[in-house]
């Protein structure tokens, strides 16, 4: 009865006033928007800030995120963290991670060929990032080093 | 924040619902919409001469491959000539589209407006698709790249709920029980389903502490209003029930950027706003269908309306059941009713209309008629939200 049809897009996405978080994201820096007013830095950042303000700075995080809650599944491995230096949380991806890790480190956009280890813990994992694009993802290893 | 709404109220005079499920009849959201606008203008007693504006509700153009689908359903509809328009606001779509239609009348604009929710989320796509377009109704350059799931969103939501609220995921597996077993006595519900707890347990999980049967199901459907001025109420229709407040609000995009994540704080506003403009208090609500798009969502949405100061309370109580004094989601909500997106606002204002005014379904009509009944959805992770205050004929 029904009628197969395939639609295939090709995007070609433009940050905006995203890109230097977008490109934090791509080289696994943490750039954070903190506010020139009241000094508020949120990650992923806000355009206008609480304080109603609107101009603020680009600054550079450790990319050290403080697990708050994590929720795991078939769905895949996510949390809820707090990257240090902002006030705000954020929702992540976990990549590599083990239940009794309390913090992880900003992990660099994945590429899907070079950085296929890291899904070897997730292929039962129904939702995967988008290849390419710009991915919240933490993982324990900072520069070939476990976490604390 | 002042309410700037006038105080008229809208009368419902037409009301109808599809089966919410998973087509496999090679009909169309065009068939459905037809169908769920054919029955509520029968309700109304109104000709389609009579209309002259039609709202439409419908999340994405990626579910349905049809963009201004209004006009495509203007046409179907057989409305040529009323002024259209879609209204969308993802999961609030359908309940946006109840409010943009009731301005229309409210400001003198239109008489009657014909109000169609719909979406094909079930058979058009797989599940696999549906779910990655759903992360993109968060924010596309974080939470939709990352690839995170509405479940995860919701799930780490729920778990700072928990935190707060003395809830655990006992409540959640009896709000499951109880809303898919509402849907056994809906004809036209996708879940109507007896849980055992050995069932809840046995359900995969996909995002902690969320397990699949805690989910609400992808559905095919429509639903339909005919709104009215009161002062053209067709004389048959002397017990149409009436819109009697409406209020909507919004909420910081990122979850991690609010100040308390498990608080759905949009909603919080959006039921204040309409509770000023019905001259309403939460606690005269005495019949609610909200938005269960997730079991622990609907404990956060009881807590966001005011429905309760106790929630583990009136659940040992059973005040929320459908013979309790305040029933919630007597259709079996989102989870046992279904969830075609954009059909979902527009059905549960149906609902609690036809609730009103004793014409629902006989195994689920409460004995006495409620006085007042609230209509809740949201989009995003309550990002957008909208609440829709209902009232009977007799109030």
């Amino acid at each position: 009865l029904s009628i197969d049809h395939r639609l295939t897009l090709d995007y070609e996405l433009q940050a905006g006033w995203l890109q230097p978080f977008v490109n934090g994201l791509q080289s696994g820096s943490a750039i954070a928007r903190r506010c020139s007013n009241c000094h508020k830095t949120t990650f992923p950042p806000t355009r206008v800030c609480d304080c109603e303000h609107v101009h603020g700075e680009w600054i550079h995080l450790s990319g050290k995120a403080h697990i708050v809650h994590r929720s795991e599944g078939a769905d895949g491995s996510f949390a809820l963290v707090q990257f240090e230096g902002a006030d705000t949380k954020t929702v992540v991806r976990q990549l590599a991670m083990t239940d009794s890790d309390t913090v992880g480190y900003l992990q660099r956009t994945i590429n899907l060929e070079s950085d296929s280890h890291f899904f070897a813990d997730s292929e039962h994992e129904t939702s995967k990032p988008a290849i390419g694009l710009p991915q919240l993802i933490i993982t324990r290893r900072c520069n070939g080093d476990d976490n604390e | 924040v002042t309410c700037c709404m006038p105080q008229s109220k809208v009368t419902v005079c037409g009301a109808a619902i599809t089966a919410f499920n998973k087509r496999k009849d090679g009909s169309s959201f065009r068939d459905w919409a037809f169908t769920a606008f054919e029955d509520a203008l029968i309700m109304s007693s109104l000709d389609r001469r009579d209309i002259d504006a039609l709202i439409v509700a419908c999340e994405s153009d990626f579910f349905s491959l049809q963009l201004n689908p209004a006009s495509v359903l203007a046409s179907d509809l057989g409305l040529i000539g009323v002024a259209t328009a879609r209204v969308e606001g993802g999961g609030a779509s359908g309940q946006l589209a109840v409010h943009a239609a009731s301005r229309l009348i409210q400001s003198g604009a239109s008489k009657h407006v014909a109000v169609v929710g719909v979406d094909p989320s079930a058979s058009q796509l797989s599940a696999a698709a549906v779910k990655a377009l759903y992360s993109f109704s968060f924010d596309a350059w974080t939470d939709g790249m990352t690839g995170v799931s509405a479940t995860a969103l919701y799930a780490l939501s729920f778990q700072a709920f928990m935190e707060r609220v003395a809830v655990t995921t006992d409540h959640i597996d009896r709000v499951t029980k109880e809303n898919r077993s509402n849907a056994v006595h809906n004809p036209r519900a996708h879940l109507g389903k007896i849980h055992s707890q050995q069932d809840i347990e046995e359900s995969p999980m996909q995002a902690n502490p969320y397990r699949r049967l805690h989910c609400s199901p992808l559905s095919d459907g429509a639903a339909a209003l005919i709104l009215s001025a009161p002062s053209h109420q067709p004389s048959t229709r002397k017990t149409a029930p009436s819109l009697i407040g409406m209020g909507a609000a919004s909420d910081t995009l990122h979850l991690g950027a609010r100040s308390d994540t498990g608080d759905f704080a949009a909603k919080r506003l959006a039921m204040q706003r309409a509770c000023r403009q019905a001259d309403l208090q939460p606690k005269q609500i005495t019949l609610a269908e909200v938005y269960d798009a997730y079991a622990g969502a609907q404990l956060q949405a009881i807590d966001a309306l005011g429905l309760s100061g106790d929630i583990p309370r009136d659940m040992d109580t059973e005040r929320f059941s459908a013979t309790g004094s305040c029933p919630i989601n007597l259709s079996g909500g989102l989870m046992g009713q279904g969830a075609p997106v954009g059909a979902t606002g527009v059905a549960q204002t149906a609902t609690c209309a036809l609730l009103l005014e004793g014409l629902y379904e006989k195994q689920l009509q409460p004995d006495k008629l409620p006085r007042y009944a609230l209509a809740d959805t949201h989009g995003g992770i309550c990002t957008t939200a909208a609440v829709t205050l209902l009232a009977g004929a007799a109030v």
